[in-house]
């Protein structure tokens, strides 16, 4: 009874990756992973320009619906143009499409405003804190939960052994806490020295993805050697295993 | 806001230095040197990371709170001797983590 309902258990979890993947094929889709609008090339090869405004569409779907103190700065003597961009739709007629580009174009200010927009990536996590971009927080959690089950599954039914199941796991630590720290010393150094690069945004992606990784991937680590985890306390204070 | 490296780095090389030449002399025992390096690593893991994880949920939430930049500091400066403390993990754990990346037959061949 109790081994069924552990089977069932392992099982349902096991679809956790399947549905993380799913949520974040989705969620990549539909707006810019960065939290930024682009020109032409824009700072990822996902650039989609259907309107044809010469800002990709990604940008703009997502700034239009989550950021709305970006719309308030249009706001500096023409009043017109402010109302089309808090209004944005991008199921909007191509009509409103055409209106909104000529708008940005004609208009100097809301040209100029709109261009630091679009070329000034940020510089370095403090400028990108005020960004919003999507990190993918809870997917990417979850999809390495599920991983660590499968595996943990696959060990328990001896499929794979212990030294092959902490060894995926140690190197996944290594690559993450690699990828983290590389990155992370990267943006120091950026921010100390004031470089703007168009790269800036990019590190900083990577470096949340990687620091998720390297941050379960080190609890899973902790749960893999709790007995020699418990053992540093009993050596440094005294404490006996009462732990079971 | 500019990031101090010295702080994060010098007193570090210089404890773990020094507990390594204590252990070499036989001042303290090898459990002591590697456990205390181990919860250095956990404190400045749990700080570093979990400054770094509530930033990332803040961010997530498009919540902006005034103590983001102390948070932001605090995760920068003990995510240096984070890295620095790893490398001395790596170093005292080498034979494990040259296990790691070379396959049990390669192992067997030397």
């Amino acid at each position: 009874m109790n081994i069924n309902f552990k089977e069932k258990l392992v099982s349902a979890v096991s679809t956790i990756p399947l549905i993380a993947g799913v949520t974040m094929s989705s969620s990549c889709g539909v707006s810019c992973p960065y939290g930024l609008s682009c020109s032409y090339p824009g700072e990822c090869r996902r650039y989609t320009d259907a309107g044809g405004d010469g800002i990709c569409d990604l940008g703009q779907t997502s700034s239009s619906s989550t950021d709305t103190a970006s719309s308030s700065t249009y706001d500096d003597g023409s009043s017109t143009s402010s109302t089309d961009s808090s209004s944005y739709d991008p199921a909007s007629s191509a009509q409103d499409q055409a209106d909104t580009s000529t708008s940005l174009v004609d208009t100097g200010n809301t040209n100029d405003s709109n261009a630091s927009a679009v070329t000034d990536p940020g510089s370095g996590v403090d400028s990108s804190l005020g960004d919003n971009p999507n990190y993918f927080v809870i997917p990417v959690s979850m999809l390495l939960i599920g991983l660590y089950l499968f595996t943990s599954f696959l060990f328990t039914r001896g499929i794979l052994d212990q030294q092959k199941h902490r060894r995926i796991w140690n190197i996944l630590l290594t690559a993450g806490m690699a990828g983290s720290g590389i990155t992370g010393i990267l943006l120091i150094m950026i921010i100390n020295l004031s470089i703007k690069t168009a790269l800036n945004p990019s590190l900083t992606f990577w470096h949340v993805e990687l620091s998720i990784l390297m941050v379960l991937a080190t609890v899973i680590h902790l749960h893999l050697y709790r007995k020699p985890f418990k053992n540093m306390f009993r050596v440094l204070f005294g404490i006996k295993n009462n732990w079971h | 806001m500019v990031y101090d490296m010295i702080l994060p780095i010098i007193p570090f090389i210089g404890g773990y230095l020094l507990t390594y030449s204590l252990y070499k002399r036989g001042v303290i025992r090898k459990s002591v040197h590697i456990s205390l390096w181990n919860l250095i690593l956990l404190l400045a893991f749990l700080i570093s990371g979990g400054a770094g994880f509530i930033l990332t949920i803040l961010l997530e939430f498009g919540i902006s709170l005034p103590v983001n930049q102390p948070f932001l500091f605090w995760h920068v400066e003990l995510g240096v001797t984070l890295v620095l403390v790893t490398v001395f993990h790596l170093h005292t754990y080498w034979k494990s983590t040259k296990t790691m990346f070379i396959s049990p037959k390669r192992r067997d061949e030397h």
